[in-house]
């Protein structure tokens, strides 16, 4: 159980606000993906979802409390990120790579339990990517890569995943396949899905429920053909808003 | 991974990569043999006889040799250079950045300008005993000023080091205006301690940077993980619930602490802290406890060679390790480095 909500929600770079006072409760047990037109913010909330930039006014509320007032490490064992374009350490295996989701989990006396094995390898299974566990992160292709990012945040075994452009610089069939994994996380293991994505037909088949950013606001949101077909929403008829 | 093991007892478990722990061992043995070599080597050489006698009778004039003159003094190298080495393995991973070393970040050169400056304005009154301390609280300083001027609301390591390199140049140049309007015999043992030397070590000055260097250790044991983590972008570690801030500034000043007290009885052979991280990972890939082990160990053997080099090349002269670290330490460096961008 794990609920996530914005609350009058205010935050920018510098003077710049680019969030203004945006309020926001994602539903739980759903996809939902955060959509908009380039600088229009969605890659900002869901930063500030995940505690990335401190808000200035307002607060994310992790359960009904805020998020910033809980320990970072309890945070991250109900909410887990993959960033836009995460960095792989040099030379780390995929194995352990995954392994490294697991740090919320360990302490300074346990550091590699039998849990962690567990959920290492479950998250190399389920994301297909058990044959090429012992390989270094950077031979694998760009679709690989992204599925072991994404198995590192399924090791990490939180009930929530919030993700950045998960299929950016990926081709069409790995955008798709990608989507369907993390489909599948959320139809068999009841994760909710918070992504933010630029191709408006992909975020149309693979949502739940489709948040549209405009200009630090929240334009228009529900189920996908409820908000694309809206009246005034025109602009995000075109197949891309990217 | 055929070449680690889990240990687990009840809630206790640890990955143990036992390979690379017996290449540590194998280093540590190569690094005992340069001890040896150095108590036996120098202007008095001594045999393998003459050496057992010396060690077994402190009083006798080669055990004097032995136990007050050579012993500390290769002891007090090899702390200098393991703490320097430790001190540039945690800059670079928390700076992810393979040419950070103590120098990056005005250690260095905060240390060099208080210790010149006791040497140039308090030796004269008060004796040189105190020159570490200040050295030390140069280092400290430095640091403290970098992190002030980097902060904004936090720190990245990119700002870190811009302020670093500046605050360096500035500090330098007021250590070399101190040097030139000093007298000349100031300046001459202002020199040799720039240059890094720990000719006339003795067992208070070893037994000090044990202590410290001790404390050093224990107070790193926990942080060893979140070291190794340090390398992830902020917004990978933040994910995985790691404080990234806090780790950073803490490890910061237990690197500046590090580097502060090796240069203050070693003086300033900073290179050290860079290179043997390096040849350490040349020798243990995979990043972990072992590696860190490895570079301290290497460390020390470096700084150990560079001192007894100095002693034994250019009799009678006895010149300063750091000297040497920077002799023998830049080809092997460029080597390791040509190597790799083959």
């Amino acid at each position: 159980m794990a609920t996530l909500s914005a609350n009058r929600l205010t935050l920018g770079y510098q003077r710049q606000a680019i969030l203004r006072e945006l309020s926001l409760d994602l539903p739980e047990g759903r996809i939902s993906v955060l959509v908009g037109s380039n600088g229009c913010g969605k890659s900002t909330l869901l930063k500030a979802l995940a505690r990335l930039l401190t808000p200035w006014q307002g607060q994310v509320a992790l359960d009904g409390q805020d998020i910033r007032q809980r320990p970072t490490k309890a945070v991250a064992r109900t909410l887990s990120l993959l960033p836009q374009h995460p960095v792989a350490p040099e030379g780390i295996s995929v194995r352990q790579l995954v392994g490294l989701g697991r740090h919320p989990h360990q302490s300074w006396l346990a550091q590699w339990s039998e849990d962690d094995e567990r959920a290492v390898e479950q998250a190399l299974l389920r994301t297909g990517l058990d044959d090429l566990s012992e390989q270094r992160v950077e031979t694998l292709s760009g679709g690989q890569r992204q599925r072991a990012w994404i198995a590192m945040a399924v090791a990490q075994d939180t009930p929530l995943m919030l993700l950045d452009e998960p299929t950016s610089f990926l081709d069409l069939t790995h955008q798709m396949e990608v989507l369907e994994l993390l489909v599948s996380l959320n139809r068999d293991a009841g994760k909710t899905i918070v992504m933010v994505l630029h191709d408006l037909n992909l975020a149309c088949r693979y949502a739940d429920h489709i948040v549209a950013i405009r200009e630090g606001r929240v334009h228009a949101q529900g189920r996908p053909q409820a908000v694309i077909t809206q009246g005034g929403s025109k602009r995000y008829s075109s197949s891309s808003v990217g | 991974m055929g070449e680690a093991r889990v240990l687990r007892l009840g809630r206790f478990s640890r990955v143990v990569a036992w390979r690379a722990w017996c290449r540590v061992v194998a280093a540590l043995l190569v690094v005992l043999l340069i001890l040896l070599a150095s108590l036996a080597l120098g202007e008095a050489a001594l045999s393998a006889p003459q050496w057992l006698a010396a060690l077994r009778s402190p009083d006798s004039g080669a055990g004097l040799i032995l136990w007050q003159l050579r012993l500390p003094r290769t002891l007090l190298g090899a702390l200098v250079g393991a703490a320097l080495a430790l001190s540039g393995w945690l800059l670079q991973q928390v700076m992810r950045n393979p040419l950070a070393s103590p120098d990056t970040l005005g250690v260095t050169a905060g240390a060099a300008t208080l210790a010149v400056g006791y040497l140039a304005f308090l030796a004269a009154d008060v004796g040189t005993a105190w020159m570490p301390l200040a050295a030390a609280l140069g280092a400290l300083l430095a640091v403290l000023l970098v992190m002030l001027a980097a902060w904004r609301g936090g720190t990245t390591p990119l700002r870190l080091v811009l302020m670093g390199i500046g605050l360096s140049t500035l500090l330098s140049a007021v250590t070399t205006f101190v040097l030139v309007s000093s007298p000349l015999t100031t300046t001459l043992s202002a020199y040799v301690w720039l240059t890094g030397s720990v000719y006339g070590g003795n067992w208070s000055d070893v037994g000090w940077l044990a202590a410290c260097f001790g404390v050093a250790l224990v107070v790193l044991m926990p942080w060893v993980r979140l070291a190794l983590l340090a390398p992830l972008d902020d917004g990978l570690a933040v994910g995985i619930g790691v404080r990234v801030q806090w780790t950073r500034t803490l490890l910061i000043l237990l690197a500046a602490g590090l580097a502060g007290i090796a240069v203050a009885w070693g003086g300033a052979m900073a290179f050290v802290g860079l290179v043997a991280p390096h040849v350490a990972r040349r020798l243990l890939r995979q990043p972990g406890a072992a590696q860190i082990a490895m570079a301290v160990v290497v460390g020390a053997g470096m700084t150990m060679a560079a001192d007894l080099a100095g002693r034994l090349l250019f009799p009678p002269l006895d010149l300063p390790a750091g000297l040497f670290v920077a002799a023998i330490g830049t080809p092997f460096f460029l080597g390791l480095m040509m190597k790799q961008a083959r």
